[in-house]
């Protein structure tokens, strides 16, 4: 899969619409603004072609009317118009194809936030954000007969949506992924390879693509964490407990999670129905169940420290690696700025 | 510090003016509201009004800085309802039930009683926890009171008697004030800590409060003549009680803005920085994972700050997953920590 290095570039976005980068998050934001700029003039022109269109299609009407009087210019101007006619429709499809991904863009956009609060703004942050349909960005994984149709078989994909690497505060490694689960139903492929021989299948002909019909199964929401051991010690003895530390919205499920050593791993499944705000709120929710783990393997591993009953004290900042960095060059509106031990 | 609060009473329709030292209680049951928080005594003051709760708030000192901490009821600060925890200012409004009260912070107590003060239903609780009477070597060093506190006659006594009070350069001190463990120990649900498991004030334990060792005692606890310290002082907000007469009328930097002027911190800020103490910074914890200190040198131009708001950011988030960075009975992790604790 290719990837789109910064800077960012319209022209190899619009072959594949897979956006990596590895910066400090303000470049990322600097670089999702232009994306969203480069979506937002593909939709204006979306909207010029298909006024462009009408009008090509309506004149020819009228001056079929008025062929007594132009005559051989009417025809002219009829042959004219649906010529151009044709262009806009064509740059009206071209332009269709790259309907913006709204909520995917958003929810990452808020993602970002989120871990930003317990970032160093200058800890570069590794991103990958899929912008394209299931067929461009996607995997698949599995094939099957449609119990219900058949003449169909059924496709189990995995697109993607986006992927966050980075290091907070503490020093813990966190790598955050959404995918979604997709089903494509479609006409057998005859002797074809199966999508699992390749890795990278080719995007489906329109034709083929016309009698495609995806259906979303939901999302894999997982969050692994590589923590500190001087800090959270040993979190293999919390592993039979971990389950019970996981909150989670209704509907959505725990699916895997581990603890060993260092790592800390959560995986969610959460359904198709769940929006972009319900994936950003389970989120939020797996983030902040790891680091109630986080917490209490803080505690275990540190036993003279006494039971807390809310949130952190500054001695507990301490004991997690944080310093305050009090500097009197400091100026007004400056944003907060942490640091590490 | 003291507060002098005012208020009509619902039944009497008679106004009350009472001078008091924190922490107080509000509430409608003598009996629901502490008697002592970690060897201090609450003052506990009954209001009868049937919509207020048997132990509606409580007003406690942490920093130099009052705060007010809401104990689950319907509790408004300038007709702006609270949940939790926010710092009061000078003349602010507090409403629990149908009963209004106006808060002055009286850091210069004067030589006669407060009219009020025969009204009150204070009563000195007797002490609790007297372990914390002995001097804590570990406490903050705490501004020095003006001369005369100790023998204002509505203030309430401590419970270690004179052995809580200390003297440096022949000025009485008072008692350092409580830092949050030592205010609300483990007991901070009912205090309207508990959720979000956030910091209740946004201050850290470890952050001094004003050292005064030139024996001058600071007008208001709070502010001390600029020409003492060669720093401007900024001008007090006009929406507010004017200012003590001792607090320099030196010219001032005027902001640029009205927003880069913090609502109470102008009076603090020239006094911190004039006495080369550790700069307490801007009192704002970030962070949502990791909680921390702003760590900026100044609150001048912090919006939080100068809005007055307490710890409050992010709560949406954190109300997603209740409970988070507790440990309590009942609560996962609870369990692990006491075998680890009897092991």
């Amino acid at each position: 899969m290719a990837s789109n290095i910064y800077p960012f570039n319209a022209r190899d976005f619009r072959n594949n619409p897979v956006y990596r980068h590895q910066a400090p998050l303000a470049g990322i934001q600097a670089e999702l603004q232009k994306i969203a700029d480069f979506y937002h003039r593909l939709e204006r022109q979306y909207n010029y072609f298909t006024v462009a269109l009408i009008i090509c299609i309506a004149v020819p009407l009228i001056l079929l009317f008025t062929l007594p009087i132009l005559r051989e210019l009417g025809w002219l101007l009829i042959f004219g118009f649906l010529l151009a006619g044709i262009y806009a429709g064509t740059m009206r499809q071209r332009a269709r194809q790259w309907q913006f991904p709204r909520d995917r863009d958003r929810l990452f956009s808020d993602v970002l936030k989120l871990v930003k609060r317990d970032m160093d703004p200058q800890t570069p942050l590794d991103i990958q954000l899929c912008l394209g349909k299931v067929t461009q960005t996607g995997k698949a994984i599995q094939q099957r007969p449609d119990p219900h149709n058949p003449n169909h078989s059924l496709e189990d994909w995995r697109n993607p949506w986006f992927g966050i690497k980075g290091q907070f505060l503490d020093g813990s490694l966190f790598s955050l992924r959404l995918v979604e689960r997709v089903t494509l139903s479609h006409p057998p492929k005859g002797a074809t390879s199966t999508p699992q021989q390749s890795e990278k299948p080719k995007p489906q002909n329109r034709s083929k693509a016309k009698e495609q019909t995806s259906v979303c199964e939901g999302f894999d929401l997982s969050l692994r964490l590589h923590v500190d051991p001087q800090q959270y010690g040993n979190l293999t003895p919390l592993a039979p407990h971990l389950s019970g530390a996981i909150k989670r919205l209704p509907g959505a499920e725990l699916i895997h999670h581990y603890s060993e050593e260092q790592d800390l791993s959560f995986t969610l499944s959460l359904p198709p129905a769940f929006t972009a705000s319900l994936i950003y709120q389970s989120t939020t929710m797996l983030f902040l169940s790891a680091y109630h783990v986080l917490q209490l393997a803080s505690q275990l591993h540190q036993p003279k420290q006494a039971i807390p009953t809310a949130g952190l004290s500054t001695t507990e900042f301490s004991s997690n690696g944080f310093r305050p960095e009090i500097e009197p060059g400091d100026l007004p509106g400056q944003e907060p700025r942490g640091g590490l031990n | 510090m003291q507060l002098r609060l005012s208020w009509t009473d619902p039944a009497s329709q008679r106004l009350r003016r009472p001078l008091l030292s924190p922490p107080i209680a509000l509430g409608q049951t003598f009996e629901a509201m502490p008697a002592a928080i970690s060897g201090k005594s609450v003052s506990r003051m009954v209001i009868s009004d049937r919509q207020i709760s048997d132990f509606q708030a409580l007003l406690v000192e942490i920093e130099g800085d009052i705060y007010l901490i809401d104990n689950g009821g319907q509790t408004c600060i300038n007709q702006q309802q609270i949940s939790g925890q926010e710092r009061l200012t000078q003349g602010d409004r507090i409403r629990i039930g149908q009963t209004e009260l106006q808060l002055q912070l009286m850091d210069a107590p004067s030589s006669s009683p407060s009219q009020g003060s025969t009204h009150l239903q204070t009563i000195p609780a007797p002490v609790i926890e007297p372990e914390s009477a002995t001097p804590n070597r570990d406490r903050p060093i705490a501004p020095l009171e003006p001369l005369g506190n100790a023998d204002s006659p509505s203030s309430v006594i401590p419970p270690s008697g004179g052995s809580s009070k200390h003297h440096l350069n022949g000025h009485a001190r008072s008692e350092p004030p409580l830092s949050r463990p030592e205010l609300f120990g483990n007991d901070l649900s009912r205090n309207g800590f508990s959720r979000n498991g956030l910091s209740p004030d946004g201050l850290s334990p470890n952050i001094e409060p004003l050292p005064t060792t030139n024996g001058h005692a600071p007008s208001n606890g709070l502010a001390r003549p600029a020409e003492d310290n060669g720093l401007p002082t900024a001008p007090p907000p006009a929406s507010k009680t004017p200012p003590a007469p001792q607090i320099s009328q030196a010219p001032t930097q005027r902001p640029t803005s009205p927003t880069q002027i913090p609502k109470q911190s102008n009076i603090h800020q020239p006094f911190k920085q004039a006495n080369s103490a550790p700069p307490s910074g801007c009192r704002r914890i970030v962070g949502f994972l990791l909680k921390r200190p702003c760590g900026r040198a100044t609150n001048i131009g912090c919006n939080h700050c100068a809005k007055g708001y307490s710890n409050h950011a992010y709560s949406a988030d954190y109300d997603l997953y209740e409970g988070f960075g507790r440990f309590e009975p009942g609560e996962w992790g609870y369990d692990l920590l006491e075998n680890q604790s009897k092991t």
